[in-house]
């Protein structure tokens, strides 16, 4: 029998996501529903000098509260098993089955609508799997979805405003993100060391990249390093972007010994980066680093060994 | 599960940080029980009146042919059911709004969490799930607590109760903890089970994450290395999911292991990714030998 391929899922362009998103817009659950509670237990109030008068009619009354009950349960366990769907759509976001995890969400928006929390997480695995696919302008699109629905100070409107300052600096939209990371940059400096800090310098260091400050962002590489860990493999992105600043300033520099001291530092930030991603995946993200040499050669990942 | 478990032992144990150890409240088993009994015993009979109600209301056309001799005791059946059902559910519904401010208060507030659990297990009477929920919550603080006795006792009685409803939940958390603290217990037969029990399990990602470095720590402990090397690459994928102090402590640890197996280009590679990933305080710990973690790469000064 043949099963679909997952990944012949295609990314949609952000033309189309935008009207997807415009097609199934969450809705808020309906205020009728309380209303309807009221005017049964209204009813009930009503027709209680009657139902003692002649018990008999109870049978009806209760027959009715047994179908509502039911039908009740059943909508609950709808939304259960719905939720249950969201939240596989987003593990396999999180387990990089990328192109599932988006067909995945694509097909539940529709049946979220009137579950406005599960909207949002089909719309954040849409921005997480379309950033890491490259799929920018759409990833955008996704986000700016997010930024209208997320109050302001929540945490994940931080985190989603570092994605976004990230993806137009990944897709050259230079103003933009620099703008973004101007605003961001008063809530940054309040928050306590961690993954939103981390975020705010690896944006800082794409943007020094992207604009060929690279002497600058060499120069502040140490410190750079630090802030990056938070991140987890994530800093090797950072580390990768630093490597190519200090192999940019070696290439510029006209004193031999800085400039050997320039290379000496890319090799070993490189030996980071690869540490913690793989050299294809870095260059997949960042272009300028297909520039790199491939040195070390690869390291033994546990891929390659007999257990694995 | 562990049907053995010791009973806790407050004088050893140092007073865990929240609360001195005099105003804890005690774990009893004998009390966890009778709690739990009272609550299913009054759910029971109030199922039997309610089911009984019913019957009087639709027998009483046949014994009471006469329609006014009827009303009183209809009246009396309906009653009854409200009277029964309405304690149970408000109370219930009081212990099932405390949980999400328990749950708040648990990792910076241990006193007011430890107060908002006494004042909630004094609630009488509650559906089994709801206590249940309860005991569930105070098991994490003792574990919040670094009292991993108390923890393991109270893991264990609420796992040996059926967990239906609301409480189904808690199942996958409360078996984390219990192999958690079988391990710090020292007690590998005990992990062991907690372990097997997650294993025949549904969980979530965030679980199966956390019963990965469990399960890690558990081959370390007991020197079963190609085991915690076993599907490494996929291990290693996980654990890159983890926040990255968590995911150094476990690279350090499979570390430990591929140095253990002899398999040093494996253990340096891990070693070198876990320097990058941890912070330095944990780092320092866990060159100190915690989570069974022995520091077993020359370092370079590479990394």
């Amino acid at each position: 029998m043949n099963t679909p391929n997952p990944n012949a899922f295609e990314l949609p362009t952000a033309e189309r996501l935008a009207r997807h998103l415009d097609e199934h817009p969450p809705v808020a659950p309906a205020p009728v529903r309380s209303w309807v509670l009221l005017a049964i237990a209204g009813g009930l109030l009503l027709i209680s000098p009657a139902l003692l008068m002649y018990p008999v009619l109870m049978l009806p009354v209760a027959v009715a509260g047994l179908v509502a009950v039911g039908v009740f349960s059943g909508k609950v366990q709808q939304a259960r098993a719905l939720r249950q769907r969201v939240v596989r759509a987003w593990e396999l976001a999180m387990l990089r089955h990328h192109r599932e995890a988006l067909r995945r969400a694509w097909e539940l928006l529709p049946l979220v609508a009137r579950h406005p929390d599960l909207h949002l997480r089909c719309v954040t695995v849409f921005a997480h799997v379309l950033d890491e696919q490259a799929g920018y302008d759409a990833a955008l699109v996704a986000m700016d979805h997010l930024l209208e629905r997320v109050p302001d100070r929540h945490p994940m409107a931080v985190q989603v405003r570092l994605q976004r300052a990230n993806a137009a600096l990944c897709s050259d939209r230079l103003a933009d993100a620099d703008d973004a990371l101007r605003k961001l940059r008063g809530t940054v400096d309040t928050l306590p060391p961690g993954p939103l800090p981390a975020g705010y310098h690896l944006a800082r260091l794409v943007q020094d990249v992207r604009t060929g400050h690279f002497a600058d962002a060499a120069e502040q590489a140490d410190a750079t390093a630090a802030h990056l860990r938070p991140l987890g493999v994530y800093a090797g992105y950072g580390y990768g972007l630093l490597a190519y600043c200090q192999h940019q300033t070696a290439l510029r520099a006209d004193d031999p010994q800085a400039a050997d001291t320039a290379r000496r530092a890319a090799r070993r930030l490189w030996h980071r980066a690869t540490l913690l991603v793989p050299p294809a995946a870095l260059a997949f993200r960042y272009r300028e680093l297909e520039a790199m040499p491939a040195d070390p050669p690869p390291s033994p990942t546990p891929a390659a060994e007999p257990h694995a | 599960m562990n049907d053995t478990a010791p009973q806790p032992d407050h004088a050893a144990d140092p007073p865990g940080p929240g609360a001195p150890a005099s105003l804890l409240l005690p774990i009893d088993p004998a009390e966890f029980h009778r709690q739990v009994a009272w609550g299913v015993g009054y759910q029971r009979i109030a199922l039997g009146l309610t089911v009984a109600a019913i019957a009087v209301v639709l027998m009483l056309p046949l014994l009471l042919p006469d329609q006014d001799a009827q009303r009183l005791p209809a009246l009396l059946a309906v009653l009854v059911v409200p009277a029964v059902w309405v304690p149970l559910s408000m109370t219930t519904t009081r212990v099932a709004r405390a949980l999400p401010m328990i749950g708040a208060a648990l990792a910076g507030r241990p006193a007011e969490a430890e107060r908002m659990i006494r004042e909630q297990l004094a609630r009488k009477p509650v559906m089994r799930w709801a206590r249940l929920l309860v005991y569930h919550r105070l098991a994490t603080l003792r574990h919040h607590q670094r009292r991993f006795d108390e923890s393991a006792t109270i893991c264990q009685l609420v796992l040996q109760q059926p967990l239906a409803g609301p409480a189904a939940s808690a199942r996958p958390h409360l078996l984390l903890m219990l192999a958690e603290a079988q391990l710090c217990r020292d007690d590998l037969p005990g992990a062991y089970r907690a372990l097997d029990a997650l294993h025949r399990t549904r969980l979530s990602l965030a679980d199966a994450i956390q019963r990965l470095a469990l399960q890690t720590r558990y081959a370390l402990k007991a020197g079963d290395y190609d085991h915690a090397l076993a599907h490494g690459r996929r291990k290693v994928e996980l654990a890159e999911l983890m926040p990255a102090p968590q995911c150094g402590a476990v690279h350090a640890m499979l570390a430990t292991a591929a140095h253990k197996a002899g398999r040093p280009e494996l253990a340096t590679w891990l070693w070198e990714r876990a320097e990058l990933l941890c912070p330095p305080q944990l780092m320092l710990e866990l060159r100190r030998g915690a989570f069974e973690v022995e520091v077993v790469v020359p370092q370079d000064g590479d990394a």
